[in-house]
């Protein structure tokens, strides 16, 4: 009996499937799909992912952002792809190249290699790299790196402030960062010398120390490693590397500290432990990335040359204090609008790159 | 639990025989008219397909396929059921893979922002949310066929620019998909085999992952440092130190099980640990070819496993590797006397001891040959597809060969069909993700939902109205369990 019931219910599954629902399909898309694809050939814009994941909260998520935005105003078609390990790289650039795309945003320093290659395997096809440049430049791939650096020694000093007020007799600023990549390393250098220029400028011996988790993807070791930091004493912690970062910011939340976000404004991105962030060195992904889709959807494709971001053209920044507004004393709010004119006037050194 | 696996097969057998000779035409016709449903059904589908086809030539081809691919599945259930003893171990895989394939596409409607926008008026206007449901799913799926095997009209199209112009390029796109299946399913192969192996002996293998990574490692260092030799030397020296190091890896827990009782879980996961962070200092400083770059320096030509075709196709001869692997553990396993002697010692270790095997020897000797497999998977990836070792080399081939392995009931053949599904939907996974924007975790989630139903068999039962196998095909890969 429950047999027979059975084999009519498949058949009326397969008879729906075959029939049922594909047939009012068709006359409901034709009408709306026809426009759209009707018109000129859309520009088409792929972007792979490091293996940090779209959702990273941080850079990847950031550059989708500069699509997205790209997608809403200049009307192009975007698709991204992550990739869950190096072998990933190659094949997700060529899975775009071979669809035709017209140009391959591809996201981070590890896939530069791969880049590389793929870049003179397709040489019609317009490629950009985020945090990469190269050397000699490519001709049909631009290079977007950031002079975070500029943002992120006014930073370390307000974060050596901001734990010197907090606690006077021992004040420890701290960072949990992600792999121990030349761009990690460019945010914990200049942290580190921001702190220094506090310590110089006012005498104060505010300790810099952390821990590299060699992952961008673990929050929970992340977290770990903020404990143990606070356990050292640590007031302040810089999260630096995505999901990893993100982690220690929730140890910092948990125990009471204050935490530094990175690469986005990530008062936005991380409602949980908004609260506690001081600012967050940001790294306008968005901006450059847009810019580049711009300049190449209008035939200036800056290929073979590099993008910069800096203070001064605002790719690089400080996110705004949010809910500290009032914690930060005016004086060190001054000290940081007088430091990134320096810095812009080159007047000060930001300990980047290292001697 | 051990009571009922011995009872069960026992009543069975009992029953089974006074059942069929009462009635044994009932039983007959039953079978016959099943038979007869069936087949008629898949005609009347076959027709109806022809028919769609050759009325509306624009159809999705993911339709009459999906269709296609469950009336099959109905039917060889069915008719395996009712006929053939030797496939009927079959059954429950395939039927978990397309279970886990249905769950998934639930997942996809569930998540798709057009059903979600319209299933606030699901009472009033339930077609328009079944319809955004159902191009959700197809179009996903369509990504996810084309992606794992290519688009038939993209082959014939190069082929016949292959054959009329003489132009390869557009046919060797095409075929990309497929090429890049299998060229995902070889490190699958090697470290599901790997696992596989261990199961056969009783023991679990969590270690896969961290025997990739040294074994991926150890083929790079010999791929680069070792200069001079033809590649009939080097490539062999540099897969073999691969095999062996990572074999070394494996060997460790396995000591340390046979000689203190440590359990291998808990050693090969800290073994794991070991690997991934010995690894990344590895290549922060000491093995770095350009500072700042944390990598490797590119393997020798000399060292490189040869790809059979041009650029966009990754096809390498790691392939005849995992197969001659595949070969070589059947053989090992069933044809050898050592390898009687660790299905013994995996399948009951008392009767294994009584008989004068020795048990501490063949938990060793599984360990280093499970570590050489997924070594061997390792080398196969970085000497044949990375070309040289950077952070974030390891892609939970090792993890992922778990579930492989007993999808494939720990046996060579079944790893080597599981493996080459699990390449698919990574592959596939790829174009799904870069065409319908659905995320990659939803393969996983397909991999995971197939050993949850590999894993309870009682569900796909239960759903399908299977009777419980008869032969044990689920006990053979099951470890000992803790303190064994």
């Amino acid at each position: 009996m429950r047999k027979w019931m059975f084999v009519t219910m498949v058949m009326l599954l397969v008879v729906s499937l075959l029939t049922g629902c594909p047939k009012p399909a068709t006359p409901t898309e034709a009408p709306t799909a026809a426009p759209t694809t009707a018109p000129a050939k859309k520009f088409r814009v792929g972007m792979v992912s490091d293996v940090g994941g779209i959702d990273d909260r941080s850079f990847n998520e950031n550059t989708w952002k500069g699509v997205q935005d790209a997608i809403e105003k200049l009307g192009i078609e975007g698709k991204f792809l992550e990739s869950q390990a190096q072998a990933d790289y190659e094949t997700n650039i060529t899975e775009f190249a071979e669809q035709g795309y017209d140009l391959i945003i591809t996201v981070g320093f590890l896939l530069g290699d791969a880049t590389a290659k793929m870049a003179k395997q397709y040489p019609d096809t317009k490629f950009a790299i985020v945090d990469y440049a190269y050397d000699p430049p490519i001709p049909n791939v631009q290079g977007i790196i950031f002079n975070v650096d500029e943002a992120a020694f006014p930073v370390g000093y307000l974060a050596a402030a901001m734990a010197d007020k907090v606690d006077p007799a021992d004040p420890k600023v701290g960072y949990v960062a992600g792999m121990q990549i030349p761009p990690v390393e460019q945010f914990i250098v200049a942290y580190e010398a921001g702190v220094k220029y506090y310590n110089e400028k006012y005498g104060k011996n505010v300790q810099f120390m952390g821990v590299y988790v060699g992952d961008f993807e673990a929050p929970d070791q992340g977290k770990v490693q903020g404990n143990s930091l606070i356990d050292e004493g640590v007031d302040v912690i810089m999260g630096v590397g995505g999901k990893t970062g993100n982690g220690g910011l929730a140890a910092a939340k948990e125990r009471g500290k204050l935490g530094v976000g990175v690469d986005v404004d990530q008062y936005y991105t991380l409602p949980n432990e908004k609260g506690i962030l001081i600012t967050s060195t940001m790294k306008r992904l968005d901006n450059a990335v847009f810019g580049v889709i711009k300049n190449a959807l209008e035939g200036n494709f800056g290929g073979g040359g590099v993008y910069v971001g800096t203070l001064e053209n605002g790719g690089v920044g400080l996110a705004p204090f949010h809910d500290m507004e009032d914690q930060v004393p005016d004086n060190i709010k001054a000290d940081l609008e007088q430091i990134q004119k320096d810095i812009i006037a080159g007047k000060i050194d930001t300990g980047w790159p290292p001697k | 639990m051990s009571k009922k696996d011995v009872t069960l097969p026992i009543e069975q057998t009992s029953s089974e025989p006074s059942a069929q000779m009462a009635q044994p035409s009932f039983l007959q016709t039953r079978q016959r008219l099943l038979l007869g449903i069936w087949g008629g059904l898949v005609i009347l589908i076959i027709l109806a397909l022809a028919g769609i086809f050759v009325t509306k030539s624009g159809i999705d081809f993911i339709l009459p396929l999906l269709g296609v691919l469950l009336v099959m599945m109905f039917a060889l259930v069915t008719i395996v059921n009712a006929s053939f003893a030797w496939l009927r171990g079959t059954v429950l895989p395939v039927l978990a893979v397309v279970t886990a394939l249905i769950i998934g596409s639930i997942i996809i409607a569930l998540t798709d922002p057009l059903v979600l926008a319209s299933a606030g008026n699901f009472l009033e206007d339930p077609t328009t949310v079944l319809h955004h449901a159902w191009d959700a799913v197809s179009l996903a799926y369509q990504a996810l066929f084309e992606g794992a095997l290519g688009s038939p009209a993209k082959i014939t199209a190069g082929l016949e620019s292959w054959l009329v112009d003489g132009n390869a390029k557009p046919l060797l796109s095409a075929i990309r998909p497929l090429s890049e299946s299998i060229t995902k399913s070889i490190p699958y192969i090697l470290a599901g085999l790997s696992v596989a192996l261990g199961f056969r002996a009783g023991l679990f293998n969590i270690g896969a992952e961290g025997q990739f990574v040294v074994g991926g490692l150890s083929a790079v260092v010999v791929g680069y440092s070792v200069t001079g030799l033809p590649t009939y030397i080097h490539l062999p020296l540099a897969v073999m130190a691969g095999a062996l190091a990572a074999g070394i890896w494996g060997l460790i827990p396995g000591v340390l099980k046979a000689w203190t009782g440590a359990h291998e879980v808990i050693n090969t996961i800290m073994m794991n640990w070991i690997a991934f962070r010995m690894t990344d200092y590895l290549l922060k400083e000491p093995l770095e070819s350009i500072q700042g770059t944390h990598r490797t320096p590119d393997v020798l030509p000399t060292a490189v496993l040869p790809r059979f075709f041009p650029h966009p196709l990754r096809l390498h001869a790691g392939l005849i590797i995992a197969l001659a692997a595949a070969v070589f553990v059947y053989w090992f396993l069933w044809k050898t006397t050592w390898g009687f002697e660790m299905r013994t010692v995996g399948a009951n270790p008392d009767a294994a001891r009584y008989g004068g095997i020795s048990i501490k020897r063949n938990i060793v000797l599984a360990m280093f040959i499970s570590g050489t497999l997924a070594g061997l998977s390792g080398a196969s990836e970085s000497l044949g597809v990375t070309h040289n070792m950077s952070l974030g080399f390891q892609a939970g081939y090792g993890f992922d060969s778990i579930a492989l392995a007993l999808l494939g009931g720990s046996h060579p053949l079944g790893v080597v069909l599981a493996s080459l599904l699990f390449g698919a939907l990574r592959a596939g996974g790829t174009r799904m993700m870069s065409v319908a924007a659905i995320p990659l975790e939803i393969t996983s989630i397909v991999q995971a939902m197939v050993i949850i139903f590999i894993a309870a068999p009682a569900i796909i039962r239960s759903i399908y109205r299977l009777r419980a196998a008869k032969e044990g095909l689920v006990p053979a890969m099951i470890t000992r369990g803790w303190g064994s």
